[in-house]
């Protein structure tokens, strides 16, 4: 795909422009098979290309408006609705859930998660703080409620 | 001695910087960065493939705790400098079209922040990488804080509690290893060396991982980084994608797969499929963006799942494909930010809305717009093909379903950079865009290079692997027989 087809004596020179770490599987076609799948290809646009000729050229037919159009021209002249089709099921579905996950989870659950724990270690410190009134004999009170905590469980513990 | 030089020159460069009148600030940092890239370049061809004792440098540092100054570089360490090397000098041009504060420190600190990271890159102790790891991350904190745009403090504080969070873990994992089990030493030998149990080898695994995945980031730890890609001046950002989320992925192949081999074949695949899911989650909300610079934020994490996954094969193709794209992400990361940064200095702000027909008036920066969005998207003989095809290739292997999901970037990734490209440059043109300031030499001098590294690494990406070959192949087969040996004791 990346050479000139060997049909027309491509010598294969990006074979190995990934060396050996890619390994490299030929599929080997007959060559017959090549020449005839090339031959309906161009057979094919040929043909297309008469028809258009002799029917706009020569017949001087004028296309039709888009408005005018109607069982299969219409289907053809929207491409069988395949654009409609993807942009329902599949393009417009995509967005949604694209919306969904950057709004949702990303901005809600996640987001909540991390920020949060990040906030509830900034409330509790908040809390904590008040406790440091300057007041030395509250201190000294705290202290010795700690030493009876200790005391405690050194004899009952 | 190069390998020091490596570190240390622009470390000492940034410096200097401090002490020099301000006007030469812009002048003396390329000219460091020029340096660096020249010495990488001189390394890239005298390399011979193993880790060469002339580039290695092992001292004892602290002798009671058995940490060694330690730095070595293989091809794999080579790489990774060639990237932070190779791009340093674009990011600081990068620079010269705005104006920053104190620019003596906002380019000292870009400099310091190189050194760091290259000493991530070579460290051959865990003691002393933890401590590049860690110095790596302070001026990328200050850059973001004092130059970014917008709620600076809130983004930076959640990029602080995210890292901070991830590096405590790590700092755990790496005194375990370093000391406990009879080991006494935290150089790299000796961790390789260690006989663990599969549960210590579980609880490190996921103490590593947990900073890594910050770091990459791979979902769902990734929230800091588009607010913070998005908040930090252009610069930073592309320090930041360009080449220190690479630390991340650069260390589950040095510290994590050869470290703890059990535990990534028993976890490796739940990892993988949270850096698919991760592919497929940011390419549906990159879709959604109307801001450039957040929509190549939300593209940069879908890429880096995909190199994230392919890493986890533990196979060759995969972790040459991961190595490859490395280099390719970190160019296109610079192209793509430098975009959206000249847009912005032209219309005020990097909202695709409002914009169209800007093609008519600079086809040149349309055509380079064109080359770099093509190449994130990997179309073929771009270099971000061969890396994207082989991690799929790899991954495919590994757990063929896996690739559903990984390689809905690669088609998604397409629309969403085609639908962009075609609100801002196709069109008609409009009241806002009926003007377009030529670009500078500056804009030139970037776009360019990368257009042509773009053409260069897509078309001969075999010399990267040649160089990353020896050490990947060694760390494949030496995983293989430490599994295999778990398997049949």
């Amino acid at each position: 795909m990346l050479d000139i087809p060997a049909l027309f004596g491509g010598d294969m020179m990006m074979m190995h422009f990934l060396g050996e770490v890619v390994p490299i599987n030929e599929a080997h076609v007959a060559e017959g098979t090549e020449t005839m799948l090339m031959a309906i290809g161009t057979i094919a646009i040929i043909l297309v290309v008469l028809y258009a000729a002799s029917r706009y050229m020569r017949r001087q037919e004028v296309p039709e408006t888009d408005a005018e159009m109607h069982g299969m021209g219409k289907v053809l002249n929207h491409k069988f609705y395949i654009d409609e089709f993807y942009n329902s099921v599949i393009v417009q579905p995509l967005r949604t859930m694209g919306n969904f996950l950057v709004n949702v989870i990303d901005a809600l659950i996640i987001d909540g998660i991390v920020t949060g724990t990040g906030r509830i270690a900034g409330d509790i410190s908040a809390r904590v703080k008040s406790l440091q009134t300057g007041n030395v004999s509250f201190y000294l009170f705290i202290m010795a409620l700690g030493m009876a905590a200790i005391l405690c469980m050194i004899l009952f513990i | 001695m190069l390998t020091l030089l490596f570190i240390l020159f622009p470390i000492v460069s940034g410096l200097a910087l401090l002490a020099l009148p301000k006007q030469y600030a812009k002048q003396v940092s390329l000219a460091s960065a020029l340096i660096s890239l020249a010495l990488t370049v001189y390394a890239v061809f005298d390399f011979t493939g193993a880790m060469s004792a002339s580039y290695s440098m092992d001292n004892i540092w602290v002798e009671g705790l058995g940490v060694h100054f330690h730095i070595a570089m293989d091809g794999i360490s080579l790489l990774m400098l060639l990237l932070s090397n190779l791009l340093m000098p674009f990011i600081v041009l990068t620079a010269n079209g705005d104006q920053y504060e104190r620019p003596a420190l906002f380019y000292a600190l870009m400099l310091i922040m190189q050194g760091a990271m290259n000493g991530v890159f070579v460290a051959m102790d865990m003691f002393l990488y933890y401590i590049f790891w860690e110095l790596a991350l302070i001026p990328a904190y200050i850059l973001v804080l004092w130059w970014g745009k917008g709620e600076t403090r809130r983004i930076t504080f959640k990029f602080f509690l995210y890292t901070l969070f991830g590096s405590l873990f790590m700092l755990v994992a790496i005194i375990w290893l370093s000391w406990s089990g009879g080991n006494t030493s935290s150089d790299v030998h000796a961790i390789y060396n260690m006989s663990l149990s599969n549960s210590a080898q579980n609880y490190i695994f996921f103490a590593f991982m947990l900073a890594y995945a910050i770091k990459i980031p791979i979902f769902p730890m990734h929230t800091w980084q588009p607010d913070t890609y998005t908040t930090a001046p252009a610069p930073a950002t592309m320090l930041l994608g360009g080449v220190m989320l690479k630390m991340g992925l650069y260390s589950i192949i040095r510290w994590v797969i050869p470290v703890v081999p059990h535990a990534v074949e028993e976890y490796g695949l739940m990892i993988a499929v949270f850096a698919s899911v991760g592919v497929l989650y940011a390419s549906l909300i990159a879709w959604t963006q109307r801001d450039l610079k957040r929509m190549f934020a939300w593209s940069s994490i879908a890429h880096v799942g995909l190199i994230t996954a392919g890493l986890f094969t533990v196979s060759e193709i995969g972790l040459q494909g991961g190595l490859i794209q490395m280099l390719a992400h970190g160019i296109n990361l610079i192209g793509l930010f430098y975009i959206a940064q000249i847009l912005m200095r032209r219309y005020g702000n990097n909202s695709t809305e409002g914009l169209g027909g800007i093609r008519s008036i600079a086809p040149v920066f349309a055509g380079l717009y064109l080359v770099v969005l093509l190449a994130s998207v990997a179309l073929p003989l771009t270099n971000a093909f061969p890396g994207e095809w082989m991690l799929l290739n790899a991954i495919f292997s590994y757990h063929g379903w896996l690739t559903v999901l990984a390689g809905s970037g690669v088609i998604i990734g397409a629309v969403y950079m085609l639908q962009s490209y075609q609100r801002i440059m196709l069109g008609e043109q409009n009241g806002k865009t009926h003007v377009f300031a030529p670009l500078t030499s500056t804009d030139k001098w970037v776009l360019i290079p990368v257009v042509l590294m773009i053409f260069i690494m897509g078309m001969f990406p075999q010399w990267i692997s040649d160089i990353t070959a020896a050490p990947v192949h060694d760390i494949v087969e030496k995983f293989q027989s430490q599994t295999m040996q778990t398997l049949n004791p």
